[in-house]
Parts: structure tokens; C-alpha cells; sequence
């Protein structure tokens, strides 16, 4: 019960912190609406029992890159855009019928039931629980996805040397 | 219900006396000053100037509350609060006793043993740094909008120097959880495994909490005040307590991680944990009346090309030793 009450508040934390994002005028409200989204997130990720996941969500994302996106929009002073209505025709239309057809495909997969009937993996909630969240998450990514784990290393090592040479260019 | 009872006492009396605890550090910190400056300090106030802190807030309370011109007023009003609240809720997993047995009931000393809770501590101040930022961008005012820059900037580098630096200590406890961390250190504290990690932690905890030499958010001779430049009244002093939670709690964070957490010979739990707190207070309080405070583009240096690299070898070096000590 408690469960189910603390999923909704969270839910409508994380819907509610994304409308906010694209609705709000002023840049400054659209990320601190983005910061209330990724913690209703991580509200989300403990309702899941994944307490690892929802604390790394909080300290990644709601901490420190929401931190550069405030930093970026404190130092542009974007007060003037406040009064300028966003004029992107085509872009609203494209995102209206994304959203729909995304839309449509949730309530398909909901009301088809197919998500409630799938079978149990080798780590229910119970065993994960015993061992201890952060114990299982380490020990599977460094066995069974120990080659995913790698290339996404490598992967964001490519993107800071990218970053890197992006901003020596512009120095020079 | 005893259950809820139980943990409804544990959070009135562990905020309540690191609430109070941050009202008297203020004291404190003005004696120590006064000591190295070779002056009294306030000692008018009750016994040794004991009631200054009560006489601060009863004052502060009715001051006016002033407002700038075109401050962005709702984010203005609740930055003070969001530093407060995550260095409060952040001191709610470390543990500031043993079990004891009162009235038939065991009770952990310890608002919540969360078992992630390291990364909780981190994921809290992490958070705490938007108040900070926040207030200064509300402010519509230029120095406090430089100081919450350099905030901001300043709070993402260090963040990462002080996770790697605890991160050997985890590694050898096995656990996030404080609680498995204090109880790991039954024969002796971790400072003796990790003495770099402890140097890279404290150094770093001075940086979090913007204090001397780290001071740059509030630089006074450049800043005025710094972020918090326009803010009067209970909203000041909401900043103020939230500096002090922010060091009492880093302060905990060491002395569990580092000097065996409460426990100590002969005193009780709770008394030797007060006593390694306030010594770190004192170390705080020391540093600040006697050192200059780093230039921006050395803070950056410092962070990013001394400390960060000196964590990951102390990672490195530590990983090593428990795989040679473990076959």
C-alpha cells in the first residue's frame, strides 16, 4: 500500500517536473523542473528496490550535470528569451506525433498484459535484497557484461578526448 | 507503532542536537578566532559568552527581511532552505552510537542504516550545492552571481576527489553501509591503511564546505559576501546553520570513515564521537584564522591535477594490497 501510494507521488513528480521542462518560459524554472524530474526518477528506482541505481541517478544526474546546465544558463542571461514565443512549426508537429505513437504503443503493451506475465530472472527482488544491491549490480557487470561494461568505457573515453579537442580548438 | 515511536525520537534528537551543535560552533568558532588573535571574543553573554548564539538568532529573527530589486523572489526564498535541508537529512545514516537497550527495546544509534549509505551522503551534497547556486542567480545582483559560479564550479570538482578518496576505505570494508564501516574497524581505525586517503578526505572536505583556504564562493575582500551577499535576516541565518550542518556532517563523515567512528576506550560511544567531531571543528576553525585563501585558477589546479590523480592511485595502490594480502 505504501508501495503503490509513494510510486504515484513519484510519478506524478517525475510527469510533472517534464511538462514543466518544455512549458516553462523562463530557462532557469525548465531546469530546476528537469533536477524534480530525475529525483521523482530516482524516487521511482527505490520503489524498485533499486537503491544502488536511484542513488547514483541522484548523484549523477540531478547532482552534478544539472550543476553544468544551471552554470551554462546562469552565465547566457537568457532573461530576454523569456518574451520570445518559440517559433519551431515543424519541430511541434513532429514531437506531437512521436509522442503519440509512443503513447500508443504503452497502452498496448499495458493493456495486452504481456508485462505482468514475464518470468522470474536468475535475481528476483528477494535474492538481491540478501546479497545486497550494489554487490549484485558489480558482480553481474563484471562477469556476464564484462564486454558492454568495457565498450561503454571506451565509449566515454572517446567522448571527453572529443570535449578536449572541441575546446583546444576554440582556445587557439 | 513502537517501531515508528522509536525512529520519530531518533530524528527530533539527532537533528535537534546537530541543530543546537551548529548554533554553538558559531561560538566557538568566534573564541578560536578570538584565541589566535589574541582577544576575548564574545564572553558577555551568560557564562563565557555561552548564550551568544541564542542572542544571535533571537536578533537575526527580527531583522528585516530585504529584498532585492527584481529578484526572482520564489527561488530567492527557498535557496536557503534547499542547502539546509540535504546537510540536515544527510547526517540521518551516520552512526552516532552502539546499539543500547532501552526500556526492553534495542536501539541502533543511527536515524537510518541505509546500506548505499556513502553514496546517499554524496548524492545529498551534491544536491545542497543548488541552494547555494541558486540563491546567488536569484539575487539579480553581480557578486553573488560570481560567487555561485564559482560554487558551482568549485563543489563538481572536489566532488570527485572525495568520493575516490573514501573509495579505498569501502574497498576495504566491502560495504557502503557506516554502520559495517565503523564495525569494521573494531581493531584498529582505517587511518592507518589509508593515511593518503584521510589527507586527500580532509582536504577536500574543506572544499566542500567552502571554507578558508577554499573560501572563494564568499571571498569577502572580492565578493563582499559572496553568495549569499543580498540576504538578510533568518535567511542568512539559514545559509549560516547550513555551512556549519554541512561541516559537522563531513566532520562525522571522517571520523567514521577514518578514526573508528564512536568507538574509543573508557568514554562512552556517543561522547567519543562528539570528541572526534569537535576536534575536526577545531581543525576547521584553526585553518581559517591562519591561512590565506587560494587563488581561483590554483583551486582549479589543485582540484583537477593534484588531488584527483592522487585519489586514483591511492585507489590503484589499495586495490593492489588487497588482491596481494587476499591470495
Amino acid at each position: 500500500m505504501a508501495g503503490l501510494f509513494l510510486f504515484y507521488l513519484m510519478a506524478v513528480v517525475t510527469v510533472a517536473g517534464a511538462v514543466g521542462v518544455v512549458s516553462l518560459p523562463n530557462p532557469l524554472y525548465s531546469v530546476l523542473s528537469l533536477i524534480a524530474a530525475f529525483l521523482g526518477l530516482a524516487g521511482l528506482y527505490l520503489t524498485l528496490n533499486a537503491e544502488f541505481i536511484a542513488v547514483v541517478q541522484v548523484v549523477i544526474y540531478a547532482g552534478a550535470i544539472m550543476v553544468l546546465f544551471l552554470f551554462v544558463v546562469m552565465l547566457l542571461d537568457l532573461r530576454r528569451e523569456e518574451r520570445i514565443p518559440l517559433r519551431l512549426p515543424v519541430q511541434k508537429f513532429t514531437g506531437a506525433l512521436i509522442g503519440v505513437g509512443l503513447f500508443a504503443v504503452i497502452m498496448k503493451v499495458i493493456f495486452s498484459g504481456s508485462l505482468l506475465t514475464g518470468a522470474k530472472g536468475a535475481f528476483p527482488a528477494e535474492r538481491v535484497s540478501e546479497i545486497g544491491n550494489t554487490q549484485v549490480l558489480g558482480k553481474i557487470l563484471l562477469t556476464d557484461y564484462l564486454l558492454p561494461f568495457q565498450a561503454m568505457g571506451v565509449l566515454l573515453f572517446v567522448g571527453v578526448i572529443g570535449a578536449v579537442v572541441l575546446a583546444r580548438r576554440r582556445a587557439d | 507503532m513502537a517501531w515508528f515511536a522509536i525512529v520519530l525520537i531518533k530524528i527530533l534528537v539527532a537533528f535537534g542536537a546537530l541543530l543546537l551543535l551548529a548554533a554553538y560552533m558559531s561560538w566557538m568558532e568566534r573564541r578560536v578566532f578570538a584565541l589566535v588573535q589574541v582577544r576575548y571574543g564574545p564572553n558577555r553573554v551568560g557564562p563565557a559568552g555561552l548564550l551568544q548564539p541564542i542572542a544571535d538568532g533571537i536578533k537575526l529573527m527580527f531583522k528585516e527581511t530585504v529584498v532585492p530589486s527584481q529578484a526572482d523572489k520564489f527561488v530567492f526564498f527557498i535557496a536557503p532552505a534547499l542547502t539546509l535541508i540535504p546537510a540536515l537529512a544527510a547526517f540521518a545514516v551516520v552512526p552516532f552510537g552502539d546499539t543500547v537497550t532501552l526500556f526492553g527495546q534495542k536501539i541502533d544509534l543511527v536515524v537510518a542504516d541505509v546500506n548505499v549509505g556513502i553514496l546517499y551522503i554524496f548524492a545529498l551534497s551534491g544536491i545542497g550545492v543548488y541552494g547555494v547556486v541558486l540563491g546567488a542567480w536569484a539575487s539579480n545582483s553581480k557578486y553573488p552571481l560570481l560567487g555561485g559560479l564559482r560554487a558551482s564550479a568549485q563543489l563538481i570538482s572536489y566532488e570527485l576527489s572525495l568520493g575516490m578518496s573514501l573509495l579505498g576505505v569501502v574497498m576495504i570494508s566491502g560495504s557502503l553501509s557506516l554502520k559495517d564501516i565503523v564495525a569494521g574497524q573494531a581493531d584498529y581505525p582505517y587511518i592507518f591503511l589509508q593515511p593518503l586517503g584521510f589527507i586527500l578526505f580532509v582536504i577536500c572536505m574543506f572544499a566542500e564546505t567552502n571554507r578558508t583556504p577554499f573560501d572563494l564562493p564568499e571571498a569577502e575582500s572580492e565578493l563582499t559576501g559572496g553568495f549569499h551577499t543580498e540576504y538578510s535576516s533568518m535567511n542568512f541565518a539559514v545559509y549560516f546553520l547550513a555551512e556549519y550542518c554541512n561541516m559537522l556532517t563531513l566532520s562525522a563523515v571522517a571520523a567514521t570513515f577514518f578514526l573508528g567512528g564512536w568507538r574509543g576506550p573508557l568514554l562512552p560511544p556517543v561522547l567519543w564521537f562528539l570528541i572526534k567531531i569537535i576536534a575536526f571543528m577545531f581543525f576547521f576553525m584553526w585553518l581559517r584564522a591562519s591561512s590565506p585563501r587560494l587563488r581561483y585558477d590554483q583551486l582549479m589546479a589543485f582540484g583537477w591535477k593534484v588531488l584527483l590523480p592522487l585519489s586514483i592511485l591511492n585507489v590503484v595502490v589499495t586495490a593492489v594490497f588487497i588482491y596481494l594480502l587476499d591470495s
